[in-house]
């Protein structure tokens, strides 16, 4: 039994925490909202500095025209050179836009919220907001506040808010500029890295996607299947996740569930023995009247109890390990880092199945008790 | 008296054939399991640093600060041109240094279209041994490219052996990179991690395509002194050119010793994430074994009563079981050892199609007695209890014991 546990305890506490991390992310994801459209580049790397096919305003302004687009946004993100504290540390600068649309499409985006002082408006200028970590992980030795002026490329810029932690590096990591800004430290005077756009209500976004797609290929001149960009909805970034996400899972709890069948395997030794040990007691109750039947079924509800007993115990252990996991994640990565979810179908489908695993593992030694010859039985040792 | 004790044991393993064989299988899949994520993690990890040797302890990499990972001078703040690679050069200890200017590309060919990576071979032709030699840069078929030659390209290796495009690539081949016709004049070997993919084209082609005057993606350096000291040298000198402060610097310089290790610390990690959970169904094996030796204590009671009253010691009593826990630890690592070699010589032959010759799986001498070993431990610890149990009867209640 105790095998039994401690290999439901493995695979509740894999499966939990596996489920929870997938559901922050779908929950960030869902926060982005079904409607947006993004368009990057092709590129090998991600900031679409060198990208053949690089985007530029003309093709914010294609996309904004395309029917069924509400609003657009775009911004510029590369690595930058950032001063304070008389320290130099690099980081991802991000841009944000011109107007007040843009600008709320873009947070909305991100998921940028202020957990001190406040977000960027389009009126700012030499103004700045930082991710969580600067403001909370000592980067510069110590941490930048609210106030405080970081230098970044030789200019100086006035901290006006930190944002809350959201969990994925890059974001947690950036120094956000408006856009003129952005581009005189970057040297950068047309590029952007991504274009988001928002579809209409009642639009489907992979429709406005697809006449995107057929406007910039026109722009280009490119054939279908030759476009040097993408164009993916929201709802198609999730699926890929997801599902980079599940394999991980499978490979995790497959090599968990290798315990399980170990524990399976002390199961049947367990019963064997018992079987072993009572022939006596099971030719006495075979001489008595019992049936085939009611022995192999004594033995399998037996067994079946094992299981259920083995997967009660390993889930609640499972369940406290993952609890632990998360307290530890995070008190050491901040709130909010992975959050542990135990659906009800979850628990019940453990221990349902250590059942089975208990069942299926008794049913060897329980046809061997149920076939004994009742005279054997008894003379038995 | 050792032999004694051994023949008793494998007795009574005998006797419980069935018992033994479902112990056992608990802990072969254990061991299996442990052993086939140790070997492919450490295949995985010797193969990688293999393709780092093939580039040699002795190079120095000079690239722009970046925020994160990415291919060398992508996102990068600062820069290096090649007025950098004339200073390095001069620095003490650099023996040869090569610039090289990687970015993404058009490929065109038939009628597919890709983004790729291009890669520049340096114009100089000691630079360029040096970039071939470190980089592991052999042709298949065709030749390489030589100084001065314009408008031909290499092909790496998963362009022309995958299916990329249309139609197959041959020596010969016209292909369009960001519109300009090249031709084919080699198909490259296998490089791997991921500049398999990568084309390759003269420096001077490329600055053309390009439109890039005298910028480089990274330069590398051999040495024939203490990396790490020519490397600070370098970074030394860079600093004084910019006028930049210590800790100030908008570029970065490692060995390649350094990536070596930072790419082995990620890999320990990972490692030690599947052994762990991999370790978990051993410790479950354990209990079997432990499960197994407490019924046989119990069913011997009686047996235990003779030995102990014609005179054997609860020493003797106590080896006897714990040699028979032992067995069955070591005989299901001898097993377990045996099918995770087999396991991972599958994943092995079936996964080299898919993620390519990074992985392999290694047989170290030391996993294999430590597997072992290992095994007979667990086999031990798990019987100490259930031994100490049968030692520690007295003689007079085993012999009336039922």
């Amino acid at each position: 039994m105790l095998g039994i546990f401690i290999g439901i305890a493995a695979v509740v506490a894999l499966i939990s925490l596996g489920q929870g991390l997938q559901h922050t992310i779908n929950e960030q994801f869902e926060k982005v909202g079904a409607d947006k459209i993004i368009v990057q580049a092709k590129e090998i790397g991600f900031t679409g500095q060198f990208a053949p096919g690089q985007l530029k305003e003309k093709e914010l302004d294609i996309i904004r025209k395309v029917h069924g687009v509400k609003h657009t946004s775009a911004f510029l993100s590369r690595s930058g050179q950032v001063q304070f504290n008389n320290l130099q540390r690099t980081y991802t600068l991000m841009s944000i836009p011109r107007t007040k649309e843009e600008v709320d499409l873009t947070n909305n985006v991100h998921n940028m919220a202020a957990g001190a002082g406040r977000l960027l408006t389009h009126k700012d200028k030499q103004k700045s907001v930082i991710g969580y970590n600067l403001g909370n992980r000592n980067q510069f030795r110590k941490n930048i506040q609210v106030g405080d002026k970081i230098i970044v490329d030789n200019e100086s810029f006035e901290v006006v808010g930190i944002l809350k932690r959201i969990g994925e590096p890059t974001m947690d990591g950036a120094v956000i500029l408006p856009e003129e800004d952005t581009r005189r430290v970057l040297k950068e005077p047309e590029a952007f890295s991504m274009i988001t756009a928002q579809s209409e209500q009642g639009e489907n976004p992979a429709d406005v996607a697809e006449r995107i797609e057929k406007e910039l290929r026109r722009d280009r001149h490119q054939k279908e299947g030759k476009e040097d960009f993408t164009v993916q909805t929201s709802t198609e970034l999730i699926a890929s996740f997801n599902t980079v996400l599940n394999v991980i899972q499978v490979v995790f709890v497959g090599i968990a569930s290798i315990s399980l069948f170990v524990g399976g395997i002390g199961i049947m030794n367990t019963m064997y023995t018992a079987v072993l040990e009572r022939t006596q007691e099971i030719g006495v109750m075979k001489a008595i009247g019992a049936r085939n039947k009611d022995i192999l079924l004594i033995f399998l509800l037996e067994s079946a109890l094992l299981g259920i007993a083995g997967g009660l115990i390993g889930s609640l252990i499972g369940v406290g390990i993952s609890k632990s996991v998360e307290f530890g994640a995070n008190a050491t990565f901040g709130a909010g880092t992975i959050t542990a979810i135990f659906p009800w179908y979850l628990l019940l489908g453990t221990v349902l199945f250590a059942a089975v695993v208990g069942m299926i593992s008794g049913m060897l030694p329980a046809r061997r008790a149920s076939k004994l010859r009742p005279v054997d039985a008894l003379r038995y040792e | 008296m050792f032999k004694d004790y051994t023949w008793l044991a494998i007795g009574s393993l005998r006797k419980r054939f069935l018992r033994t064989l479902l112990t056992l299988i608990g802990i072969f899949i254990g061991i299996a399991s442990v052993v086939a994520l140790i070997s492919l993690g450490q295949g995985m990890q010797a193969a990688i640093n293999q393709q780092f040797s093939s580039v040699g302890t002795d190079k120095i990499i000079i690239q722009g600060a970046a925020a994160g990972f990415g291919p060398p001078g992508q996102n990068a703040a600062g820069t290096v041109d090649k007025e950098d690679l004339e200073l390095i050069k001069k620095v003490p200890g650099v023996n040869k240094a090569a610039g090289r200017l990687l970015r993404s590309v058009n490929l065109e060919y038939g009628t597919s279209v890709i983004v790729t990576f291009g890669a520049s071979l340096p114009e100089e032709q000691e630079a360029r041994d040096l970039v071939i030699d470190a980089n592991n840069i052999k042709t298949k078929k065709g030749r390489m490219l030589k100084p001065g030659e314009s408008n031909k390209i290499l092909v790496g290796n998963h362009l022309w052996t995958i299916d990329h495009f249309s139609k197959d690539i041959a020596l010969g081949s016209k292909m369009l990179i960001n519109g300009k016709t090249f031709e084919v004049i080699g198909l490259l070997d296998k490089i791997g991690a991921g500049r398999d993919e990568s084309i390759m084209v003269n420096e001077d082609d490329m600055r053309e395509l390009l439109n890039e005057k005298d910028k480089f993606s990274a330069i590398i350096v051999q040495t024939n002194e203490k990396p790490a000291e020519v490397a600070d040298r370098i970074l030394r000198v860079i600093r004084k050119d910019r006028r930049q402060k210590e800790g100030f610097e908008d570029v970065t310089v490692s060995t390649s010793e350094d990536i070596i290790a930072s790419i082995n610390t990620i890999l320990g990690v990972v490692q030690a994430v599947f052994i762990g959970i991999a370790a978990i169904s051993l410790l479950v094996g354990g209990i079997g074994i432990m499960n197994t030796m407490y019924t046989s204590v119990l069913e011997r009671t009686r047996e235990i009563g003779i030995m102990k009253a014609i005179g054997a010691r609860n020493n003797a009593v106590l080896a006897i079981f714990l040699i028979e826990s032992g067995l069955l630890g070591v005989l299901g690592g001898a097993i377990g050892i045996l099918i995770g070699v087999v396991l991972s010589k599958l994943v092995e032959f079936f996964g080299q199609g898919v993620v390519g010759n990074v992985l392999k799986a290694s047989f170290p001498w030391y996993l294999i007695v430590g597997a072992l070993a290992f095994s007979f431990l667990v086999g031990a610890v798990s019987g100490l209890l259930p031994a100490r149990q049968a030692a520690k009867l007295p003689p007079v209640e085993a012999l009336r014991g039922d």
